[in-house]
């Protein structure tokens, strides 16, 4: 025997909710069929551009040293580049409107967009950095030592000017595959919930189960248990396509990476719990399935709206998702595409993240009185003022309240 | 979380369940008015009234899952609050489960809910089972099981984390005949062994058989509270009468009071058959002779009143 602690009970719904949805087969299956999914979408780009190509600007005096040294490196390293003689100034427009990759201006100073693709950066380094040690023998006359030295320690500084470059449509594109991960877990965990709730009205366990536990205990119970197993199957198919990703090369791992798979998590956590919570209220006001579509459609609007305005998020300066990213509702699925299309500090996520924390604790403990006090009605759908208010034949105060 | 002892013991002589003056409200409605009732610690008392007396929402009070407006519930002479309650074991009038769970998942969680540890629940869960006919069904959701069967979970979810009260809602409905030994014996051993058992039941019969004391319920108040004898007692005796004709019982009463026998109580009932109280069988025999020449008289039987005799007389008062 144990005592009946608060904690309990909720744990024992959670894992009755995990146990129930986990071992569906339908929910394995969707599962295997979402992780290749997105394996396909990562891999399949990067096996359709097997020979990447691209255009290096450079300045006059360099063009037949580099367009030497680059068309030997090429061949080697089985990419294709053409280079382009062009001055500073024009150069410079171009590499931050993406007319060319990178810009070759002096054996030290190569000028690249924010986010240059990665291959092309080590080519031009292997590549320019010879000539820069060839100068530097010219120019300093030295010995066969001293060169050694020079050869193994020179290379090219990189200048970021803007623009975007390759590695940050492939950011972008990862970006728009985690929305797309994002917005369909938060929706379908949170309709889950909803579902339930009606669910266990309409076959009348619920009395039962109030009898026994708290009905705030057992909305808990229920968004925890859904949200972790929903957490699970993100964890497997992010997991799956950042492996794919990694390997294909289309993706490299670095500090805003990480922070932005942090980002992501935090917003499914704190996403999930704000549309769960709000579902599980209005959800708790009917009795049918069949009234689900219409009581949950104005929450469903503001998902789809979301939606929308992540993939907005993603073209830079747009005032409208500035905002958008800041507001609880919108705010879980357009941080973590902004952070790793870079169009987001971190700063910014993190206090949007702050805010969303807030709302969250708010938005429970009303959803909880809602459900609480709106569970055991039966029959015709129920305000949410009379909810509130108990204006119910349903459940006391005394143990719908946290 | 406590636990009854399995070994029988004489139970002791608490106050058990007690509810003083209970009222409920619905907005401006009341549902229930100063409802008092008591069920001693190792007692059976059965809770009866008509369709929408307020028998269901007075076990809803009791549980804790619709709130008192008024009076007060206390168990053992203290207010129950949400810990007192989850030593209760309860059975809703909607019965309810999941539908896709096992039964014995369902039997397990149940109990665990109620505080019992996994393996405590697990045990539980197989006896209860087994003890209501379940023992072959163990593995199979609730769904795939006839009616009868989906009942027999229900009794054993109330009482596989052994209650120190059961609250019945209509516990015998959808049970066959099997079902409802099982269960009456069950209950009268829970009772034996110190558990408070409130029951509703529209089978009279049962009540009369199992029942240590009736509360009867009319319109949100008690009417009648009292031991089954002392209901019986009261209504005093039954003269049942089969006639050819169809007075009906309304013009038989008028035609007995006219006749000088006011205190024979005519009882609802078939045109063919009328049944009134009596208060001894010297009045009965006194009322025979008078009416055998309105009614033309088939056969008569008097005897003692039943429960259902009792509270077709006090539901009528």
């Amino acid at each position: 025997m144990t005592s009946h602690s608060t904690w309990g009970p909720i744990g024992l719904v959670a894992s009755r909710e995990v146990k129930e949805k986990g071992s569906d087969r339908k929910f394995l299956i969707a599962t295997a069929a979402l992780v290749m999914l997105v394996v396909g979408l990562v891999v399949a780009p990067a096996l359709m551009q097997r020979d990447p190509s691209y255009t290096v600007g450079v300045a006059p005096q360099l063009h037949d040293d580099v367009d030497e040294a680059l068309t030997h490196l090429e061949v080697r390293l089985a990419m294709s580049v053409s280079v382009q003689e062009l001055p500073q100034e024009e150069a410079r427009r171009q590499v931050i409107d993406g007319g060319i990759d990178a810009y070759v201006a002096t054996s030290t100073q190569v000028l690249v967009p924010s986010h240059p693709d990665d291959a092309l950066v080590n080519m031009v380094q292997q590549g320019i950095g010879a000539l820069a040690v060839r100068e530097s023998l010219v120019r300093h006359n030295v010995d066969a030592a001293v060169a050694e030295k020079l050869l193994t320690g020179e290379s090219p500084q990189m200048e970021i000017v803007g623009g975007r470059g390759d590695d940050a449509a492939a950011r972008e594109a990862a970006a728009r595959i985690a929305v797309f991960i994002l917005f369909g877990q938060i929706a379908t965990y949170a309709f889950w919930v909803a579902s339930g709730v009606v669910e266990e009205k309409s076959t009348r366990v619920v009395e039962l189960i109030v009898s026994a536990i708290r009905p705030w205990q057992l909305l808990i119970g229920k968004i925890a248990g859904l949200g972790l197993l929903g957490l699970a199957q993100l964890l497997v198919i992010g997991t799956a396509g950042l492996v794919a990703a990694v390997a294909v090369g289309s993706i490299h791992w670095d500090l805003n990476l990480v922070a932005a798979l942090a980002v992501s998590l935090m917003a499914y956590a704190l996403g999930f719990v704000f549309y769960a919570s709000l579902y599980a209220a209005a959800a708790s006001t009917i009795s049918r399935q069949e009234e689900l579509g219409s009581v949950t459609g104005v929450i469903q609007g503001m998902l789809m709206g979301s939606l929308v305005l992540s993939f907005l998020a993603l073209e830079p300066g747009s005032a409208t998702t500035r905002v958008a990213s800041w507001l609880p509702m919108t705010s879980p699925l357009l941080a973590p595409p902004q952070l790793l299309a870079g169009e987001a500090s971190l700063a910014s996520v993190l206090g949007a993240t702050v805010v969303l924390m807030a709302c969250v604790a708010a938005v429970i403990p009303v959803a909880a009185r809602l459900y609480g006090h709106a569970v055991l009605h039966t029959g015709a759908r129920l305000s949410l003022r009379a909810a509130w208010h108990n204006r119910t034949d349903s459940v006391s105060a005394m143990r719908g309240q946290p | 979380m406590a636990e009854i002892d399995e070994a029988p013991s004489a139970p002791t002589p608490a106050e058990g369940l007690r509810l003083r003056d209970v009222g409920v409200r619905f907005g401006s409605q009341d549902i229930l008015r100063q409802v008092s009732l008591m069920v001693p610690t190792g007692h059976i008392t059965g809770l009866v009234g008509t369709n929408g007396a307020g028998k269901t929402t007075t076990m809803r009070a009791i549980l804790g899952v619709i709130a008192h407006t008024d009076g007060s519930i206390t168990w053992q002479g203290r207010d129950i609050d949400h810990h007192t309650t989850t030593s209760f074991g309860y059975m809703p009038e909607e019965r309810g489960l999941y539908p896709c769970m096992t039964v014995g998942d369902q039997l397990v969680y149940h109990a665990r809910l109620h505080g019992l540890t996994r393996a405590a629940a697990r045990n539980a869960a197989d006896e209860w089972g087994e003890r209501v006919g379940l023992g072959e069904v163990m593995h199979r959701s609730v769904e795939s099981l006839s009616l009868g069967n989906q009942q027999r979970v229900q009794v054993a979810v109330a009482l596989a984390h052994k209650p120190r009260v059961l609250v019945l809602d209509e516990p015998f409905s959808g049970l066959d005949p099997a079902g409802v030994d099982q269960l009456s014996n069950v209950l009268r051993e829970r009772a034996r062994l110190g558990v408070s058992v409130l029951l509703s039941s529209h089978q009279l019969q049962l009540v009369q058989s199992l029942c240590d004391s009736v509360t009867v319920i009319s319109k949100g108040t008690v009417v009648a509270d009292a031991t089954v004898h002392e209901l019986r007692t009261a209504a005093g005796r039954v003269l049942r009468v089969e006639t050819s004709s169809g007075l009906g019982s309304r013009r038989t009463a008028v035609a007995l009071r006219a006749m000088g026998f006011g205190a024979a109580k005519v009882l609802p009932g078939g045109n063919h058959e009328l049944t009134m109280t009596v208060t001894s069988g010297r009045q009965a025999l006194a009322v025979l002779r008078r009416l055998d020449p309105l009614l033309d008289i088939q056969d008569f039987r008097i005897e003692a009143a039943s429960l259902h005799d009792a509270l077709r007389g006090v539901l009528r008062q």
